[in-house]
């Protein structure tokens, strides 16, 4: 039995907005159905991942996050099954789909992860009077914020590797070159010179502020179904196989894939030594290898392993991996426009270093 | 943002839970105490309710002698941190008695400016700060 994506969708994608999250939402679930070629009454099963992760977020629902019970509501879906997982990732939520799918759960799952920047909140503040559970050893050393804990490992990685801040910048080029090809990209009309980004204030060196994706509000969804219940209009992408970051290997026993096998990754670049972690990690270069990788244009479009073709989130805005799982099914379906690259084995992962999945979609040969 | 009902203006003060405790009342004492696996051997990390390894919960809590490496590194440029000014030095310090347990410190005296991964540490406590003391990399004199 195969499961497909069957269509994806986006809202458009802004820095601030007069309007709520929801809508922003529903903009991006409504696109996902047309583009799957289904019908708000066909939705009988959800999957999301709600949660807000900015350091400073209020946590509200309708507010910076939306769950299913909202959506669901002001969508009039009538869902026979549906979840939303707790600090999880967009590639958790195809893998969750699939269950349901492969199960017989459901026929049509909506998948959907909603992100909005706050008016008049300070995101990059550990300021609270009293700290609970893992935070008491993080929050008063400031290590929750501006991304502390990437750039300390940046630090460590760039001095064991001999990498420097030109290596950074290429990551943030590339996005940003990328980002021109993609018509929702936050930075499509910014090209940055290294001058440019040198000039940027440091955040938490190494990393400074380009190297730090921008918050945004904005919101992707997909749709998943079995193969043979893809609607007449559908535009299907497989997917072959998931894991999570423990078990990298499953994601290869599953699929019947190697890393030569792939044609395109999307690597969560939340930070941009975060693209690093997972070149190395997979195999992909050897340990150390992937600045040089990048330098060397392998990454480029049209080169051996084009990387972050929508421009990641770097270039497009923080959709905390939605951005990258939709370009990776655009890869696999051959719909990425002026993006395209050779249709194959599509690579997502989203997550940090010790907290990732990844999921590999394919075309689907109908 | 303020939060008009209650003290942001200082260090965030951790609540304890009986796993965290020890670790906090050695901070007060300035000593760096955590719980070591009464069947195994293995030293837990502050929040661990049971040990790692061989998922036991009996634990004698030890001093150690904040002997550390540098694990990671960073010097944050925002302002994140009630009563501090200017960038502060954030370490990651794996411990010389079991150095998969990583703790996070402040370097306040500049010690690992020109330091590499791998630089020996050592960590104590700072100056009570709200109710509580905090793990920071000991200046040079107190390096030994
Ligand atoms: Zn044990």
């Amino acid at each position: 039995m195969s499961i497909v994506i069957a269509g994806f969708g986006s809202s458009g994608i802004e820095k601030r907005s007069e309007r709520g999250i929801a809508a922003f939402a529903l903009d991006a679930a409504l696109a996902a159905l047309a583009d799957a070629g289904v019908t708000r009454d066909d939705i009988d099963g959800y999957v999301g991942a709600p949660f807000a992760t900015n350091a400073g977020s209020p946590h509200a629902e309708g507010g910076d996050e939306i769950s299913l019970k909202t959506v669901s509501s002001l969508m009039g879906l009538r869902l026979g099954w549906g979840a939303d997982l707790f600090r999880r990732y967009p590639t958790d939520m195809v893998a969750t789909a699939a269950h349901a799918l492969r199960a017989g759960t459901c026929r049509f799952v909506l998948g959907l992860r909603a992100l909005y920047v706050a008016p008049g909140l300070d995101y990059a503040t550990a300021a609270s009077e009293r700290v609970f559970g893992a935070d008491q050893f993080t929050k008063p050393y400031g290590y929750t914020t501006a991304g502390a804990r990437f750039a300390a490992r940046a630090w460590a990685y760039m001095a064991q590797h001999g990498a420097t801040r030109d290596d950074l910048f290429a990551i943030v080029d590339l996005s940003r070159r990328n980002a021109a090809l993609n018509p929702e990209a936050i930075w499509r009309d910014k090209p940055l010179s290294f001058a440019d980004y040198d000039r940027g204030r440091m955040i938490a060196e190494p990393h400074g502020l380009f190297d730090c994706d921008l918050p945004v509000c904005g919101a992707q969804a997909f749709v998943m179904c079995r193969e043979e219940d893809l609607p007449q209009g559908g535009h299907p992408a497989r997917v072959t196989g998931f894991s999570g970051f423990a078990r990298p290997e499953a994601l290869w026993s599953m699929s019947g894939r190697s890393v030569a096998d792939l044609k395109t990754a999307q690597l969560y670049d939340g930070f941009s030594s975060m693209v690093w972690e997972w070149l190395d990690g997979l195999g992909i270069t050897p340990p150390g290898g992937a600045p040089a990788f990048l330098r060397d244009g392998h990454a480029e479009p049209g080169a051996r392993l084009p990387l972050n073709t929508f421009g990641g989130a770097l270039g497009e805005g923080r959709l905390h991996g939605m951005g990258h799982l939709r370009e990776a099914y655009l890869q696999a379906s051959g719909r990425a426009g002026p993006r395209q690259q050779a249709t194959g084995p599509a690579l997502v992962q989203v997550g940090p270093y010790d907290d990732s999945s990844f999921v590999l979609l394919e075309p689907a040969t109908v | 943002m303020k939060q008009s009902m209650s003290d942001t203006s200082q260090r965030p003060q951790p609540v304890a839970t009986a796993e965290t405790r020890p670790f906090w009342d050695g901070a007060a004492e300035g000593v760096l105490c955590l719980r070591r696996c009464a069947d195994c051997g293995r030293l837990a990390a502050p929040l661990a309710p049971r040990c790692v390894n061989c998922l036991g919960d009996v634990f004698k809590v030890e001093t150690l002698s904040g002997r550390a490496q540098l694990k990671g590194r960073c010097v944050v440029h925002l302002q994140p941190l009630p009563g501090r000014d200017g960038p502060l030095v954030i370490v990651e310090a794996a411990l010389h008695e079991d150095p998969r347990i990583v703790l996070i410190a402040l370097d306040e005296t500049g010690i690992t400016e020109t330091a590499l991964p791998g630089a020996a540490l050592r960590l104590g406590f700072g100056p009570v700060e709200g109710s509580h003391r905090f793990a920071m990399v000991l200046p040079p004199e107190d390096q030994g």
